[in-house]
C-alpha cells in the first residue's frame, strides 16, 4: 500500500509510483548469498603471500572493486551495489570461515534470518574454505582465548559478540570533510606523505590508502560507463537521468561534491565501499541533515533544486540502503534478529555552537522515512528544549504511523555524558547515534561505542545465589564465600550486595580481557585503509583505526538484564533481610522448581506483590540504580587496547544497547528471585522487565529518570509501546509530544516507541505476561491492555483496526 | 480513622478526563445506579471482591479459609454470601484468583501519589481528576486532598454525576478548578428508570455550579434508544443555557460495553438487558444539533 505524505511537499505521480515500485521490490526481495567478494579476495590473497596484511587487504579490496559485477537499479536515482544482487550478503572469508562451511546447508532452513543459497555459491564457498580455515580473525581470537573466558562462554555468562568473528564497523565517516575534499585529495596527500615518511608501518598505511581509493575511483567510473550504455536503450526522463549519472560518475570524488545530488550519491557510495571493505556493521550516516544542508541550500539558491526533487533523491537513497545485507552465524543471529545493518541516520539537535540546528532537510528526512518505512536507515532524531514544535510534531506523526522510528535522543543527557568523559563541548554537541542507541562523535570515534563482549547479568545473578556455581553446567569460576560448591548463606543485605559486586567484577574483568583479545586480532584482520581515511586523526597519524588512529576511543560492552537483577536484589532484601518472611534456601528451592509446587507458588505470590522497577516506586528503583552504579564504578580501572597509541581519549563507558540479546540470554537463565520464570527473556536495555510495569508510561519514565543516565554515555535504551488508537486524535498526539518534552526534563537518554497492531494485541492475549507495558485507549482513558477483560480487549482490537483504515 | 479515602484505581497518563496529561483517581461509592455503568466495582463505598476463576488451579487453599463458602469439586464454586472475610480469602490464594478492589489511602498518601506526575501535568497543562464511582460520595476527604494539591499548583478536576444534595459537596465544588458534569437524561421518569434516581437534584446543582461560576465540561453518554432522543438532548441543552453555567464544551461519550466482564467477576448481572449499538452516525448528528444550540462540542 502506498503511504500518505505527512508534509505538504508535492511529489508528482511519476515520482510516487516509482518510489512505490522501488519499495515493493525491497519488500519482495529474499535474502541470498553472494560469493563474488569471497572468490575475488581469495584470488588476490593467493597472489600476495608475505606482503604486509594491510596491503594484502587493500589489494584484495581493489581487485574486488575492479572485477565484481555492478548494476544500476531500474528506476533508482542512486547507484551502487555491494553484491551481485540486491539484498545478497557477501562473504568475508578473512574474518571467519568455519561456520560458513558448517552451516551452508542450513541457511535456508533457519527459523529467522533465512538466506537462500544456490548450488554455485555453495560450491564456491567450499572451494575456498581450505585456503582460509585456520587463518581467519576468528581463528586468531580462538587461539588467544584463555580457559577462563572459554568457561565463561560455556556457562553463558559471557558472549563473545560480533567482534570475535567479524569486523567492527560502528563508525560514522567524517562526511563534511570527505565531501568537501573528494577521494582524490586523500590519494594526492598520501603520495606526498609516502615520500616524507620513513616508518615502514606508516608507509604501508599510505600505500594501502592509495590502492584502495584509486580502486574506489575506478569503480565509480564503471557506473558512469554503465549508465551511459543503459541510456541508449531509454527514452525521456530516465534517459536524461542516466546521462546525468554517466556524467557525474566520471568526476565524482575526483573533486569535492558539486551538488546536493553528488553529496547524497557520494554518501551512499562511501557507505557501500565500507561494507565491501569490512563485514562490520553499523556503518552510519550520522547527522545527514547537517552536512548535506550546505549543498541543498546552494542548489536551491542557484535554482537547480527544489524540495520535491530533494525529497525524491533522499527517498531513493533511503530505499537503496535496504539493498545491503549481512549474514552472521546462526548462534550470533539470535542476538541480532531481522537482518540488521544498523545504518543509523540522525536528524535534529544542537549545532556545535549550541543553537538549534533544525533545517529544511530535517523534515524532508522524516518525510522520506515516512514514504519508505523500511528497516534502514535506522532513523533517529535528537531533540532538546528548543527543538521546534513543528519538527517534533512531524516526528510524532511518523512514530504514530507505526514505523517505530525515529528513536528520540535527548541532547542534554547525551551531551553531558560525553563531556563528563572529557570530550570537548563542541564535539559532544555533534554527537550522533552509531548503530542503535550507542552514541559517539561522527568522524572522530573509531570503535564500537557498545557491544564489545556481552555479559549476561541474569546469569551472574543466578550464580550469585549459588555461590558462583552455574546450575546448568556446575561450573564454578568464582566463589562468593571462598568455598567450593553452591551452598551459601548471606547474613545481611550488605553481604549479598558485596557478593554481587564480587561476581560482577570477576566477569567484567574477564569481559575486558576478551575485548582486548578481539581487538588485538582486529588490528590485523580488520585493517581498513578506506574507512580509516575518513575518521579523524587516522589519516594524519598514518594509522588504521584499530592501530589507534581515531581521536576518541570510548567503548563499552553490553550488559543484559539490569532490571531483573535490581528487582531480584530488592526482593531478597525485602523478604529475607528486612521482613524475615523467607530464607534464601526457601527461595532457592522455589527457583529450582520454577515456582511450580504449591509452596513455590505461595512464595511467587509474595514476590509478585512486591514493588517492581518501572512503577515509579523509589525503594526498588533505587536498587536498580545501584546495580548500574556497581558497574560504573569498575570502569575507570579498565584500559582499551589503544590507550596511549594515538587517541586523545581512550576509556570505557557503559551502554544498555543490547539488540535482541535479552531473548537468548534469558533462555540460559533459570527462574530468578524477581518472579521471572526460567528461560523467559531478561529485560531489554534499561526498560522494565516485561510484565512488571503496571502504572503506565509516565511511571516508567519516572523510574528511568532515577538511573544515572548521563553516565551510561554510550547509550541507554528505553523501549515503550503504545497502540495506534492512543495517538490517533490530534489532541492525543499533542499530549504525546508533551510526554516527549517531559522526558527531556526528566533526563531520559532515549525513547523509542512501538505503536502496535492487532497482530501484537492477539499475541498479547496469548502471552499477557510479556505485555504489561502495552497501553491502549479504552474509552475516555488509556489503560494497560492486559488488565482489561477479554471482552474489552476484543472491543479494542476491533476499534484499532478501524484506526488503520 | 478519619479522613481516609477508599479508592478503586489510580490511572496515570489519562488523556480524556480534562485538559492535558492527567492522573485520574477512581473513588468508590456512587449515588446513582446507571444501567450502563462501566465501573460496577466502584458503586458501593466498601471493598469488593473480584473473582478470576480462569486462574484457578483447584489447589484448595481457599477452601481451608472459607470452607462454607467455597468448594472445588472439579471446578471452583463460590457462594459470596457465605464468605466471612474477603481480604483473608484473597491472601490465601497463591494464584490471585481473588482480588480485592478498594484501597484505603490517607490524604498524604493520595497527594504523594498524585504529585508523582507533576512534571507531565506542568508540560501538558494537565492535572488530577477525581472520578469514580462518584467522588462527591467522599467529598470531605477530597476537599483536603484538593486543597493540598492546589497549594502545590496542581489543576484539579471533579468528574461527577451531581447526584447528591448541594450541601454535601459544595465545598469540594468550590475548591476544584473544573467540573466534568454528567447530564444523562432530561426526562425524569426515564432518569429514574435507568439510574434508580431522580434528576431534579442534578439540575438544581447545575444552578449552584453556575452561581459559583465554575468552569464546566458537560458530558453526555449516548445510548441508542435510551437517551439519544434529539428532543431530550435539546431540553438538556436549554436547561444548561437557562442555568447560566460556564460551559466550555459538551462532550458526547459513545456507549461501550467494556465494563461488562467486570459484572461477572463481581458476581453481578449486567443491568441493561437490551442490545445497544455503538452508533457513530448518531453521535455526529447529535454533535451538529448541540453546536446549533450554541455549544462547542
Amino acid at each position: 500500500m502506498e503511504r500518505n505524505l505527512l508534509t505538504n511537499v508535492s511529489l508528482d505521480d511519476v515520482a510516487r509510483l516509482r518510489i512505490h515500485r522501488l519499495r515493493k521490490k525491497r519488500l519482495d526481495t529474499k535474502a541470498s548469498l553472494c560469493s563474488q567478494r569471497a572468490l575475488l579476495y581469495t584470488e588476490s590473497f593467493k597472489q600476495t603471500e608475505n606482503e604486509p596484511y594491510i596491503l594484502r587487504k587493500a589489494k584484495a579490496f581493489a581487485h574486488t572493486l575492479d572485477h565484481m559485477s555492478i548494476f544500476i537499479e531500474a528506476d533508482s536515482l542512486i547507484f551502487g551495489n555491494m553484491a551481485s544482487k540486491n539484498f545478497a550478503a557477501p562473504i568475508y572469508p578473512e574474518y571467519s570461515m568455519d561456520w560458513l562451511v558448517d552451516e551452508v546447508d542450513t541457511f535456508s532452513l533457519r527459523k529467522g534470518d533465512v538466506f537462500q543459497v544456490d548450488e554455485k555459491v555453495k560450491a564456491d564457498l567450499l572451494s575456498i574454505s581450505d585456503f582460509w580455515l585456520g587463518n581467519t580473525h576468528k581463528d586468531e581470537v580462538k587461539r588467544n582465548l584463555t580457559d577462563d573466558i572459554r568457561l565463561a562462554s560455556k556457562t553463558g555468562a559471557l558472549h563473545l559478540g560480533g567482534i570475535s568473528m567479524s569486523g567492527d564497523g560502528h563508525i560514522v565517516p567524517d562526511y563534511p570533510t570527505l565531501l568537501s575534499r573528494g577521494f582524490r585529495w586523500y590519494v594526492d596527500e598520501a603520495n606526498i606523505r609516502l615520500d616524507e615518511i620513513q616508518s615502514y608501518e606508516r608507509k604501508s598505511f599510505y600505500q594501502a590508502v592509495i590502492i584502495s581509493l584509486e580502486a574506489a575511483l575506478r569503480w565509480i567510473k564503471q557506473y558512469g560507463e554503465l549508465a551511459g550504455q543503459l541510456s541508449i536503450e531509454e527514452n525521456g526522463q530516465r534517459k536524461v537521468e542516466l546521462l546525468d549519472m554517466a556524467k557525474m560518475a566520471m568526476t565524482l570524488m575526483e573533486q569535492p561534491a558539486q551538488s546536493f545530488k553528488e553529496c547524497v550519491q557520494a554518501t551512499y557510495l562511501v557507505h557501500i565501499l565500507q561494507l565491501i571493505e569490512s563485514n562490520g556493521h553499523s556503518f552510519c550516516f550520522g547527522r545527514f541533515d547537517q552536512y548535506a544542508y550546505p549543498y541543498y541550500r546552494r542548489d536551491v539558491e542557484k535554482g537547480i533544486l527544489n524540495e520535491s526533487t530533494a525529497l525524491e533523491i533522499i527517498t531513493h537513497f533511503f530505499l537503496m540502503t535496504n539493498s545491503t545485507n549481512k549474514i552472521r552465524p546462526n548462534e550470533h543471529t539470535k542476538f541480532s534478529q531481522g537482518y540488521p545493518l544498523y545504518s543509523n541516520l540522525m536528524i535534529g539537535g544542537l549545532a556545535p555552537e549550541g543553537i538549534d540546528a533544525t533545517n529544511a532537510l530535517s523534515s524532508l528526512c522524516i518525510e522520506a522515512m515516512n514514504l519508505t518505512a523500511l528497516k534502514e536507515p535506522n532513523f533517529a532524531m535528537r531533540y532538546h528544549q528548543d527543538t521546534p514544535d513543528d519538527l517534533l510534531k512531524l516526528a510524532a506523526k511518523l512514530i504514530r504511523s507505526g514505523t517505530g522510528m525515529p528513536a528520540m535522543f535527548n541532547d542534554a543527557v547525551a551531551i553531558r555524558g560525553l563531556t563528563d568523559l572529557g570530550v570537548p563541548i563542541e564535539d559532544a554537541r555533534d554527537y550522533c547515534a552509531i548503530g542503535c542507541v550507542e552514541t559517539g562523535v561522527a568522524g572522530k570515534y573509531g570503535h564500537r561505542a557498545t557491544g564489545m563482549t556481552y555479559c549476561n547479568w541474569g546469569k551472574l545473578l543466578e550464580m550469585l545465589v549459588n555461590n558462583g556455581v552455574d546450575p546448568n553446567t556446575n561450573i564454578q569460576q568464582v566463589s562468593i564465600n571462598g568455598q567450593l560448591g553452591s551452598d551459601i548463606e548471606f547474613s545481611s543485605y550488605d553481604q549479598l550486595w558485596q557478593g554481587w559486586r564480587k561476581i560482577l567484577k570477576y566477569y567484567t574483568d574477564l569481559a575486558v580481557e576478551s575485548d582486548v583479545i578481539c581487538d588485538r586480532s582486529l588490528v590485523k584482520f580488520d585493517a581498513s585503509p578506506l574507512a580509516s581515511c575518513f575518521i579523524q586523526n587516522a589519516f594524519e597519524l598514518g594509522k588504521t583505526l584499530k592501530e589507534g588512529g581515531c581521536k576518541y576511543d570510548i567503548i563499552s560492552q553490553s550488559n543484559i538484564g539490569p532490571s531483573v537483577v535490581g528487582n531480584s536484589l530488592y526482593t531478597m532484601k525485602k523478604l529475607i533481610f528486612d521482613d524475615h518472611k523467607l530464607t534464601l534456601n526457601q527461595l532457592k528451592s522455589a527457583l529450582s522448581d520454577n515456582w511450580q509446587s504449591l509452596d513455590s507458588a505461595k512464595i511467587h505470590k509474595m514476590v509478585r506483590h512486591l514493588p517492581k522497577y518501572g512503577n515509579d516506586i523509589d525503594e526498588v528503583d533505587d536498587i536498580v540504580s545501584n546495580v548500574f552504579e556497581s558497574y560504573l564504578e569498575l570502569l575507570p580501572s579498565y584500559k582499551t587496547e589503544r590507550s596511549g597509541k594515538g587517541p586523545v581519549i581512550s576509556r570505557y563507558t557503559m551502554s544498555t544497547s543490547n539488540i535482541t540479546a535479552y531473548v537468548p540470554n534469558g533462555l540460559e537463565v533459570g527462574a530468578t528471585p524477581d518472579g521471572r520464570f526460567a528461560q523467559q527473556p531478561l529485560n531489554e536495555g534499561c526498560s522494565p522487565t516485561q510484565g512488571t510495569d503496571t502504572h503506565g508510561p509516565t511511571a516508567v519514565l519516572k523510574s528511568v529518570s532515577k538511573l544515572p543516565n548521563h553516565q551510561v554515555a554510550a547509550g541507554q535504551l528505553l523501549n515503550m509501546r503504545f497502540t495506534p488508537s492512543s495517538l490517533s486524535k490530534d489532541e492525543d498526539l499533542d499530549k504525546f509530544i508533551d510526554l516527549l518534552r517531559t522526558s527531556v526534563e526528566l533526563n531520559i537518554y532515549h525513547n523509542q516507541f512501538n505503536i502496535v497492531d492487532t497482530k501484537t494485541l492477539r499475541d498479547a492475549q496469548k502471552h499477557p505476561q510479556l505485555y504489561s507495558d502495552l497501553i491502549v485507549r479504552v474509552a475516555g482513558y488509556c489503560a494497560q491492555f492486559i488488565s482489561l477483560m477479554p471482552e474489552a480487549q476484543e472491543a479494542i482490537i476491533s476499534r484499532s483496526e478501524h484506526g488503520h483504515g | 480513622m478519619d479522613n481516609v479515602g477508599l479508592i478503586s484505581n489510580i490511572q496515570r497518563y489519562s488523556l480524556h478526563d480534562g485538559p492535558g496529561i492527567r492522573t485520574t483517581v477512581f473513588m468508590m461509592g456512587c449515588p446513582l445506579r446507571c444501567a450502563w455503568c462501566s465501573n460496577p466495582e466502584s458503586l458501593k463505598k466498601v471493598k469488593q471482591l473480584m473473582i478470576f476463576d480462569q486462574k484457578c488451579t483447584l489447589c484448595g487453599e481457599c477452601v481451608r479459609v472459607e470452607p462454607e463458602a467455597i468448594s472445588i469439586d472439579g471446578k471452583l464454586s463460590v457462594n459470596r454470601v457465605l464468605i466471612r472475610d474477603i481480604e483473608h480469602l484473597a491472601q490465601s490464594c497463591p494464584y490471585d484468583v481473588f482480588e480485592i478492589i478498594g484501597r484505603e489511602m490517607s490524604v498524604e498518601e493520595l497527594v504523594e501519589e498524585c504529585m508523582k506526575d507533576e512534571p507531565f501535568y506542568r508540560n501538558s497543562g494537565g492535572g488530577v481528576t477525581f472520578s469514580g464511582g462518584d467522588p462527591i460520595m467522599q467529598a470531605d476527604f477530597l476537599v483536603d486532598v484538593t486543597r493540598r494539591l492546589r497549594e502545590k499548583g496542581i489543576h484539579v478536576a471533579l468528574d461527577t454525576s451531581g447526584g447528591l444534595p448541594w450541601d454535601e459537596w459544595k465545598v469540594l465544588a468550590s475548591e476544584v478548578d473544573l467540573v466534568l458534569y454528567d447530564l444523562k437524561l432530561f426526562d425524569e421518569e426515564k432518569h429514574i428508570e435507568f439510574t434508580q434516581s431522580g434528576n431534579s437534584v442534578i439540575f438544581d446543582n447545575l444552578d449552584h455550579l453556575a452561581m459559583l461560576g465554575k468552569e464546566l465540561i458537560v458530558r453526555m453518554v449516548v445510548i441508542e434508544g435510551i437517551n439519544d432522543d434529539r428532543n431530550d438532548i435539546k431540553l438538556r441543552c436549554e436547561r444548561l443555557k437557562q442555568s447560566g453555567a460556564n460551559v466550555s464544551r459538551i462532550e458526547l461519550l459513545p456507549y461501550h460495553t467494556l465494563g461488562r466482564g467486570k459484572y461477572i467477576r463481581l458476581g453481578l448481572t449486567y443491568p441493561l438487558k437490551q442490545r445497544i449499538n455503538e452508533n457513530v452516525r448518531t453521535i455526529e448528528e447529535l454533535k451538529s444539533l448541540i453546536e446549533s444550540l450554541g455549544f462547542s462540542v
